[in-house]
């Protein structure tokens, strides 16, 4: 009985042993397939489960100015939309919705009816909306994070700065030139997440290298503002048609400042015209008048032809020039080329030219950068216009040397006026400084550069003297005299093509003064045009006084000291019709 | 009898019991204790892992806040806004020529 016991448990425990050593190979071999015969499977499938990819779009980067002062920026923003699935009375809740978000309630309901899972119903949209919509308690919203582009000083440059459309893409200015510089890239990152969905994303810095770069500008936040306030003083007072400005270093060809009117606010584009948008300073060509009278004399005298003190005889006021009569708009006899440029003299000019050919015409004014682009950079930049010589009539040829029959933009001219300021080198205008990475290190430096000499040191001293004559209470700008600076200008008052195109309007003309101080050092370079004005129409009435403000108002701001004793100051004022 | 039986079982049940070498006990404990530390390991990463995550959502909100401010303090810089207060609230206006007087000079 023993024995057969003993054999019963020990076939029992055999039985058992057999069980669990079954089982254990049967575990071992699952082991063996998990971990090593479908183990790149499954680590696949793991990865699936707790990781997933979003789409990131990295935030635009600044536009500074010069100072580092912010005048385009990213911030965030919020953007609400709905999941129709979820709306449980699309009617009602879309009348509630687009009371706060002043839409059309009838598309409102048209899309929370349309029974799709997700509807997008409002981008950047404003903290107090998002409060409000939150109070409503509609199940079925979904707020969701996005960035809206913001511009700090509203209208402050608001043309050279640009915007940018709804998928944050420049569409202007500044935006729009250096759109791949500041456009943040677009990828896709891979995420850790929970069971229910939730990201575990300790690694959100990664996202900052997808930042896009910044730019900075040589613009002067203040010296900006200044101008901007001269050119809306004197559009308004003058009730003019719009005004340009720009202020620039003749030494180096910064600008400082480039000020348009009317404004133009970048964070409401499109509550403005598509006129008013663009930056005109660049984009738009004018008839500047006799300001182009300083170039042809410059080229004269450095070619030689005449001196300061060269006299040509005007003809007492009028000068028949082929089947047409020029004018001045005083009578005088024999003037100096000095005593030109100082009362502005067409035909003193014709003379000039007659002298020295329409081919060392277009010579002079190609070289000082007319009808060619300035190679600022920035989009739809113009040339001007100025036909070849061959195809000028003898009075086109007279025409062009005081400033008609040739367009020119408000740049080409501040940058021509500087090549006299900066002793006969023309400067390549510089309107961005650097351009920096996203981790603000700089990426790229725009150094001044020199593009070429185009008259010699000597006669661009003897342009200054004459230009600051013009100044002076005998000559046509005395109202761009500034107390304590040795001021250089030069007035044009322009007429306008009539609008049906044919030959000029009689009442529609472009006032301009363009010029700089102090003579012997120019600091600043600063050239204003105001497009029809109405009250009066001339150049030394109408722009001096915007070029003296803009001018004199810089010099305290950067801190320039009068250059003048008391005793040689030079000031003006004066409301006679001179040009 | 029937005592006697199950006497000599159980006997036989010890018997075999001690037949089980103390190293498989051992292993067995051993992958215990890892399974537990793996779990306790994984369950205190992920607890570790959303800590962080909150953290970072602060640091961002405080990030976001930071340049709201910066933004802020742009916009009451902003030289047109400066203007009209010193203009209208204290009474100031560009100085004419001579009133500006350079000290460094």
């Amino acid at each position: 009985m023993t024995q057969e016991i003993k054999k019963g448990i020990r076939a029992r425990i055999i039985v058992v042993e057999v069980f669990f050593f079954l089982v254990i190979l049967l575990l071992g071999a699952k082991a063996v397939e998990i971990q090593i015969i479908e183990s790149s499977d499954l680590a696949k499938k793991a990865i699936t489960e707790y990781t997933g990819t979003v789409r990131i779009q990295g935030k635009r980067g600044e536009i500074l100015d010069r100072n580092m002062n912010r005048l385009g920026t990213t911030i965030a923003a919020l953007s609400v939309a709905a999941s129709p699935r979820k709306i449980q009375n699309p009617a009602k809740d879309a009348r509630a919705i687009a009371s706060i978000l002043e839409i059309d309630p009838v598309k409102l309901k048209q899309k929370l009816s349309n029974g799709k899972p997700f509807t997008p119903i409002k981008r950047k949209i404003t903290p107090d909306e998002v409060r409000d919509l939150k109070a409503l308690n509609i199940k079925g919203l979904i707020f969701q994070n996005d960035v809206i582009r913001f511009y700090p000083n509203r209208t402050l440059a608001g043309q050279v700065i640009g915007f940018t459309g709804s998928e944050a893409k420049g569409l202007e200015g500044l935006e729009y030139g250096y759109d791949s510089v500041l456009q943040g890239q677009q990828t896709r990152l891979t995420i850790t997440k929970d069971a229910t969905g939730r990201h575990l994303d300790p690694d959100k810095r990664l996202k900052e290298q997808f930042n896009g770069g910044s730019l900075v500008l040589t613009l002067d936040r203040n010296i900006q503002y200044i101008s901007e306030t001269a050119l809306k003083d004197v559009v308004t007072r003058y009730k003019a048609q719009s005004g340009m400005a720009i202020v620039m270093r003749p030494k180096t060809g910064e600008i400082l400042a480039m000020a348009l009117y009317p404004e133009f606010n970048p964070n409401a584009f499109s509550d403005f015209a598509r006129d008013s948008m663009r930056n005109r300073v660049v984009t738009d060509p004018f008839e500047p008048g006799s300001v182009m009278k300083v170039f042809v004399a410059a080229s004269a005298m450095d070619k030689g032809y005449c001196t300061p003190k060269s006299i040509f005889f005007c003809e007492n006021g009028a000068y028949k020039v082929g089947s047409k009569v020029i004018h001045d708009t005083h009578d005088r006899g024999w003037l100096t080329l000095g005593q030109i440029i100082k009362y502005s003299s067409n035909i003193g000019t014709v003379k000039i030219t007659e002298t020295t050919g329409k081919q060392a015409l277009y010579d002079a004014l190609t070289g000082f950068g007319f009808g060619k682009r300035t190679g600022l950079g920035l989009p739809g930049e113009t040339p001007g216009t100025l036909t070849s010589p061959g195809r000028w009539s003898t009075i086109d040829t007279a025409a062009i040397a005081f400033g008609q029959g040739m367009s020119v933009s408000a740049l080409q001219l501040a940058v021509g006026i500087s090549a006299i300021a900066n002793d006969g080198v023309i400067m390549r205008p510089l309107l961005v400084k650097k351009t920096l990475l996203n981790t603000g290190e700089t990426d790229q430096a725009f150094e001044p550069q020199v593009q070429r000499r185009v008259i010699s040191k000597q006669t661009a001293r003897k342009v200054r003297r004459m230009m600051r004559s013009v100044v002076s209470e005998e000559g046509t700008g005395p109202n761009a005299a500034i107390q304590g600076y040795s001021v250089c200008g030069k007035t044009g008052t322009a007429q306008k093509v009539a609008k049906n195109g044919k030959g000029y309007a009689k009442n529609l003309y472009t006032a301009v003064f363009a010029g700089f101080a102090p003579e012997v050092s120019p600091e600043l370079t600063v050239v204003v045009v105001v497009d029809e004005p109405r009250k009066n129409h001339y150049g030394g009435v109408v722009a001096a006084p915007a070029f003296k403000s803009i001018l004199a108002e810089s010099l305290h701001y950067l801190n320039i000291p009068p250059d003048l004793e008391p005793e040689q100051i030079v000031a003006g004022i004066s409301d006679g019709a001179k040009s | 009898m029937v005592w006697n039986a199950d006497r000599i079982r159980k006997n036989g049940v010890k018997q075999e019991i001690k037949k089980i070498p103390g190293r498989w006990l051992v292993i067995l404990l051993f992958f215990l204790c890892e399974l537990f530390i793996y779990t306790g390991m994984r369950v205190e990463c992920t607890r570790k892992g959303f800590q962080i995550s909150q953290a970072e959502q602060v640091r961002k909100r405080s990030e976001s806040y930071r340049k709201e401010l910066i933004i802020e303090r742009e916009r009451l810089g902003s030289p047109e806004r400066i203007a009209t207060i010193a203009r209208t609230r204290l009474g100031l206006y560009m100085p004419k020529q001579g009133q500006v007087v350079y000290i460094d000079q």
